[in-house]
């Protein structure tokens, strides 16, 4: 019979969580960004995550996982995000927050911007974990809650949606 | 330029530094329960404040009774609480619905792998605050609002400039395999005065809310003609559609409206 993994959550102090959460602050952040193109709802999402990180960190069995557990737990709170947009203000970037680097530079990173956020919520997750914030497809899987092959089947469809003139391997890079 | 430097020049247009964020969460996390929401940023911080929501809350239940009196006196509480699906804005013409549905679908038809015809404005749709379409429907905004079984659900905020009055009716479709879309109410009803319509083709449900899919929808007359309603249509785009059309037969007009998944890409030259 296997051992059970030893958990962190009898030994986690609040310093202990924090040394812990803080690394994973700023990727948090910027995956929430980059899902919901609205900084001041990405912070919200960290803090909420960062609670429910606290409360259910006892669950985590396998402490190298910590960054995709916490990742996933941000990309939940993401939709949930969404879900209350539902019912409120609609999230998104007035186009006046775009930097003034060129108009057709702004248009392109709009039209981009455009793109990735008619991509469903499982694909830009993946697009952004993989593009954005360069994690390794295994890492992507365990944040998706998916298989390795699923998540890199959905990035592989996200790029078809964004980039179908160019060859998947290409676009990759 | 690579796809992964075009995504993250165009996500960190969108992802300011927040160089004491850390500090902020770390704070909320093990503030307790009555400090957190003075903690939380953003919008929230700023709904949760004790001034506004003391003065809101007061608003608010002034208005209660004042709704609530109102009904009362008129004696017509248990009435229009049984009928709270049907009042009188919706009453829909189903004679000029019928009419309208009896208008042929003049969206174009295409072969599998051949290019989206794009309508002219598409690429404007959304991202500088103008309306697009040739009119009298101009799509404001067009967004992802998630998927299901069913497909990816897309809601469209459309602006109409009546010249006449009557019904617009709405209907959408897959432009390769001519695959007819299914609308839904948007939740926001009490908001737009359009109406997922037809016969009830199914169920869906997203975020936990349960969703009637119907064939069409419509805009209300006389309330789309208010110059500043907007117009909400929400509707499933199934997988794996590329290309789509929506038409909106109104009074005396139908107009057309192209788009697809992969415009950004697609009208690069």
């Amino acid at each position: 019979m296997a051992s059970r993994p030893v958990s962190v959550q009898a030994k986690v102090s609040e310093q202990t969580f924090t040394d812990l959460l803080v690394p994973l602050v700023q990727p948090g952040y910027r995956l929430a960004c980059a899902m919901l193109h609205d900084p001041q709802a990405a912070e919200d999402v960290v803090q909420e995550a960062s609670l429910i990180a606290w409360r259910k960190v006892g669950r985590l069995a396998d402490p190298t996982r910590l960054r995709a557990w916490f990742l996933g737990i941000v990309a939940n709170e993401c939709r949930n995000a969404r879900r209350r947009r539902w019912w409120g203000v609609r999230l998104g970037l007035p186009a006046e927050l775009s930097v003034l680097s060129g108009e057709d530079r702004m248009a392109s990173r709009a039209d981009m911007r455009t793109a990735l956020l008619r991509l469903p919520h499982a694909d830009r997750l993946v697009v952004t974990l993989y593009f954005y914030l360069d994690m390794p497809m295994a890492e992507i899987a365990t944040v998706a809650g998916t298989s390795v092959d699923a998540a890199r089947r959905r990035l592989y469809r996200a790029v078809r949606r964004l980039r179908p003139d160019v060859a998947i391997e290409e676009a990759l890079r | 330029m690579t796809l992964r430097n075009q995504i993250k020049d165009a996500l960190d247009d969108v992802a300011p530094p927040a160089p004491t964020l850390e500090r902020r969460v770390i704070a909320f996390v093990f503030a307790d329960k009555r400090d957190r929401g003075m903690l939380l940023g953003g919008r929230r911080r700023a709904l949760s404040t004790s001034g506004f929501r003391g003065m809101a809350a007061l608003v608010a239940a002034g208005l209660v009774v004042a709704l609530l009196a109102g009904i009362a006196i008129g004696g017509r509480l248990g009435r229009d609480l049984g009928n709270a699906e049907s009042p009188q804005r919706y009453t829909i013409d189903q004679s000029e619905v019928h009419r309208l549905e009896s208008k042929p679908i003049v969206l174009p038809q295409l072969q599998p792998g051949a290019a989206c015809p794009f309508s002219p404005d598409v690429d404007r749709l959304g991202l500088r605050g103008s309306a697009v379409g040739g009119g009298p429907v101009y799509i404001y905004d067009e967004w992802f609002e998630g998927s299901t079984q069913r497909g990816d659900w897309n809601v469209a905020k459309l602006y109409y400039v009546a010249r006449q009055p009557g019904l617009v009716l709405v209907r959408a479709r897959d432009l390769t395999t001519s695959e007819p879309f299914v609308f839904t109410q948007y939740p926001n009803d009490e908001k737009t005065p359009a109406l997922a319509m037809g016969p009830v083709l199914g169920t869906d449900s997203l975020y936990d809310q349960n969703m009637q899919l119907h064939p069409e929808a419509v805009l209300q007359d006389p309330w789309h003609q208010h110059p500043n309603q907007q117009l909400i249509v929400m509707f499933a785009i199934p997988r794996p559609t590329l290309c789509w059309g929506i038409q909106f037969d109104g009074p005396g007009f139908t107009q057309t409206w192209i788009d697809g998944w992969d415009d950004a890409a697609s009208k690069q030259p």
